[in-house]
């Protein structure tokens, strides 16, 4: 008798894990027997502001498409969890959890949908966004992303310093000689070697190896050029710096301001709003918390990187940030095209700059009022849709190669070694990475 | 095997299936992966292409930064576990003692490991800030005390900011979060029998010789454990460095486990991530092991003789 009740238990329980396993495994079909609608799953790194807005244009897009239902989902800042969605071989239908900096490395083993066709039948055009973001989203001769922001960078400095520091508050230093002469000026510590008020301490090689006329790759001839004789110019430059000054000394100085620790409530603004950082390397978001932040006898500008007369560029800058892809394994691609269409029309990216406080990828969206009303929207807007602005090489190794790129740089300026010879030996230590991967390149 | 038996491993098994099925598909099956991998070139996303020793070849023969991260990694178990382990014995000692307010003591030196790591980590980046942390705050002064008296030029470390200091501000940092390894002392010095000190005592014993003969003996075990998943743990360091340094400065934080999650999330290395986490399993493996067989001669288990 009890030995049946405990047979009769025990199937009972072993039922019942079988059950609820695959109740879980069948769970949305169980529930939704009858589901028309075509889901489009949606990944986005995106949290607070931006993820509100998005809900909101997404919400409209439900309502005005029927037959699809767009569902948000964020990985918040981790968008490791994207590469394992991908390598599960069931990423998302939609995805904007990618960096710029990470799309040759999808595109090159085949694991997105080329995008041209689509833009092509859409009516759609490369000319619609400013060249410089257009060229980020292509690799190997196609188009495997689009975006619906973007942002510039250029330096902001406070009127008032350049004043007490005897300069000329109007004259904006535009070669990296004056650049110098202002930071001289500026540069002022106390009998400990702790610094009391700075300009700003050039650095992110990235950049600066652009300012300076160089380059990182040479995506047609799959060429490493990190030893190119401007980006050597440039990583000597930055480490003049460590010569002059003492640079940790700067960088901790500069650490109290950062967002991180107190600059948090002021986006790192507050060593500029409150007179000891001189200038600030930031973009056109800090518009925003200044009109929030300063006080209001704040007196500002801001002017481009400076560069050298031989050679530089003028108005120089990098752009990235997050881009909307449509993985090779999606299961409803055209639906998910379908969206990402809607999302990059100018109405809402429109609207979702606005929110964000961003400038607009697309030309025509940033020609409006409503960003060039405002001057420093204007100057910036000017700048990332310029000549110079640099998205990240087209090249599927790029993620390790930045990261050595900084290495470099920190073994240049800090630990003094010689910069030709640093980039030297990682032009040929990348060269052999980029050269082993394109192997089995897919694209 | 009886047929009762035979119902009961059938049984048994049935009823550990739930975790049997989980651990076999998301423990064993990885591991077992990992070791394929290790010998391919992987970059998680296309199809695995076979490589074999090159991952090893290059990690061994061509890649400084491994060994740089691997020496960090062995620096903070070699001095930074140490000291975790002593400092923690210490405070164990002294919240054994019997003083009032003892519970809020022993409430305060725990709070902190209850902390989460991302969240103590931030709140230490700002303790060891050069210019504005409370750690250099309260040193500035007793340096330029030295100073004057001295005419030395003694200056505040840049604990995170410097390449010289970055480690021991991590070792430090160790120091606070040792709550979980006291209490695991703390139970172990109420075990020693209160009839050997007193037999201590009439024997004219003074306080050091009481700890070094009897309670340091006595719970060895306790040191032993601590000691072996202290080495584990350190040799995974990682969420501190990540939230705090991400490796810098000029790699001196670039600790083993952070150098393989940036080769299999960040680079598209996962065959190069997963050579190094075998090569990382069997460094623990070989220091465990060590540790083991050395054990013998200074753990003792009571009843036992020596």
């Amino acid at each position: 008798m009890r030995s049946n009740v405990k047979k009769i238990v025990g199937t009972l329980v072993v039922l019942a894990f079988l059950g609820t396993l695959l109740g879980l495994m069948t769970g949305c079909q169980l529930i939704h027997p009858k589901k028309k609608k075509t889901v489009i799953r949606y990944w986005t790194g995106w949290t607070g502001v931006e993820m509100e807005s998005q809900k909101r244009i997404i919400k409209r897009f439900n309502e005005q498409h029927p037959d699809i239902e767009v569902q948000i989902n964020t990985v918040a800042s981790s968008y490791e969890k994207v590469k394992i969605a991908f390598a599960s071989g069931s990423p998302p239908d939609v995805c904007s959890a990618i960096w710029a900096d990470d799309l040759a490395s999808y595109a090159m083993r085949g694991a997105l949908t080329p995008l041209d066709a689509y833009i092509e039948k859409s009516g759609r055009h490369g000319d619609e966004y400013m060249p410089g973001v257009w060229n980020m989203f292509q690799y190997g001769g196609h188009i495997w992303a689009l975006n619906v922001t973007t942002n510039s960078s250029f330096m902001l400095y406070n009127k008032k310093m350049f004043r007490d520091a005897g300069l000329d508050p109007e004259k904006k230093p535009r070669t990296v000689v004056e650049f110098d002469k202002v930071n001289e000026a500026m540069a002022k510590f106390d009998k400990n070697g702790n610094v009391l008020r700075f300009g700003l301490r050039p650095s992110n090689i990235l950049l600066w190896a652009y300012v300076f006329g160089g380059h990182w790759y040479e995506p047609d001839k799959r060429l490493v050029t990190a030893n190119d004789p401007h980006n050597i110019k440039a990583l000597k430059w930055l480490a003049s710096y460590n010569r002059k000054y003492n640079c940790r000394k700067i960088d901790s100085f500069n650490q109290v301001y950062a967002s991180g620790t107190y600059g948090d409530q002021y986006a790192g603004l507050y060593g500029l709003l409150s007179n000891q950082v001189g200038i600030l390397f930031t973009g056109e978001w800090s518009y925003d918390n200044i009109r929030r932040y300063a006080s209001k006898d704040f007196e500002y500008g801001y002017f481009p990187a400076p560069y050298p007369e031989d050679g530089g560029r003028p108005n120089c800058l990098t752009v990235g940030g997050s881009v909307f892809v449509i993985p090779k394994d999606s299961k409803h691609k055209d639906a998910a095209w379908t969206f990402l269409n809607y999302m990059t029309q100018p109405e809402q990216i429109k609207e979702f700059c606005m929110d964000i406080s961003n400038i607009p990828p697309l030309k025509k969206v940033a020609m409006e009022p409503e960003f060039m009303d405002i001057p420093m929207y204007k100057f910036a807007i000017d700048l990332v849709s310029g000549p110079n602005a640099f998205g990240p090489p087209q090249m599927p190794t790029w993620p390790y190669y930045l990261a050595e790129i900084q290495r470099v740089e920190e073994k240049a300026v800090f630990g003094k070694q010689d910069p030709e010879k640093l980039l030297n030996e990682l032009n040929t230590k990348i060269q052999k990475d980029i050269d082993i991967a394109l192997r089995d390149a897919a694209y | 095997m009886t047929s009762t038996d035979k119902r009961n491993l059938r049984n048994g098994l049935l009823f550990a299936s739930p975790w049997l099925v989980g651990f076999c598909c998301f423990t064993i099956y990885p591991i077992i992966m990992s070791i394929y991998y290790s010998f391919c070139r992987f970059d998680a996303i296309t199809k695995p292409h076979w490589a074999g020793m090159e991952n090893y070849h290059n990690l061994l023969f061509n890649d400084p930064l491994f060994w740089k991260s691997l020496w960090t990694t062995f620096y903070m178990v070699i001095f930074g576990l140490p000291t975790a382990l002593i400092f923690a014995l210490f405070l164990a000692i002294l919240l054994n003692q019997k003083v009032k307010g003892l519970a809020l003591y022993r409430t305060i030196f725990y709070l902190p490991s209850i902390t989460p790591v991302v969240a103590s980590s931030i709140l230490w980046m700002w303790l060891l800030n050069p210019q504005i942390g409370l750690i250099n705050y309260v040193l500035r002064p007793i340096l330029n005390g030295i100073n004057t008296l001295t005419h030395l030029s003694l200056a505040v470390p840049g604990w995170l900011a410097d390449p010289h200091w970055s480690k021991p501000a991590l070792v430090l940092m160790g120091l606070w979060g040792v709550g979980n390894t006291v209490i695991i002392f703390l139970a172990s010095l109420q075990e020693v029998p209160e009839e050997l000190y007193e037999a201590a005592l009439i024997d004219g014993a003074g306080a050091t010789r009481k700890l070094w003969h009897i309670t340091l003996p006595l719970i060895s075990p306790v040191i032993f454990f601590n000691l072996i998943m202290g080495i584990i743990g350190y040799f995974q360091y990682f969420t501190q460095v990540w939230v705090m340094t991400r490796g810098g400065p000029e790699d001196s934080t670039a600790f083993y486990a952070l150098y393989m999650f940036n080769n299999a999330f960040l680079f598209f290395k996962m065959g190069y991530a997963s050579a190094m986490a075998w090569i990382l399993f069997a460094i623990t493996l070989v220091c465990t092991l060590i540790v083991f067989k050395t054990s013998s001669k200074w753990v003792y288990y009571s009843g036992e003789t020596k």
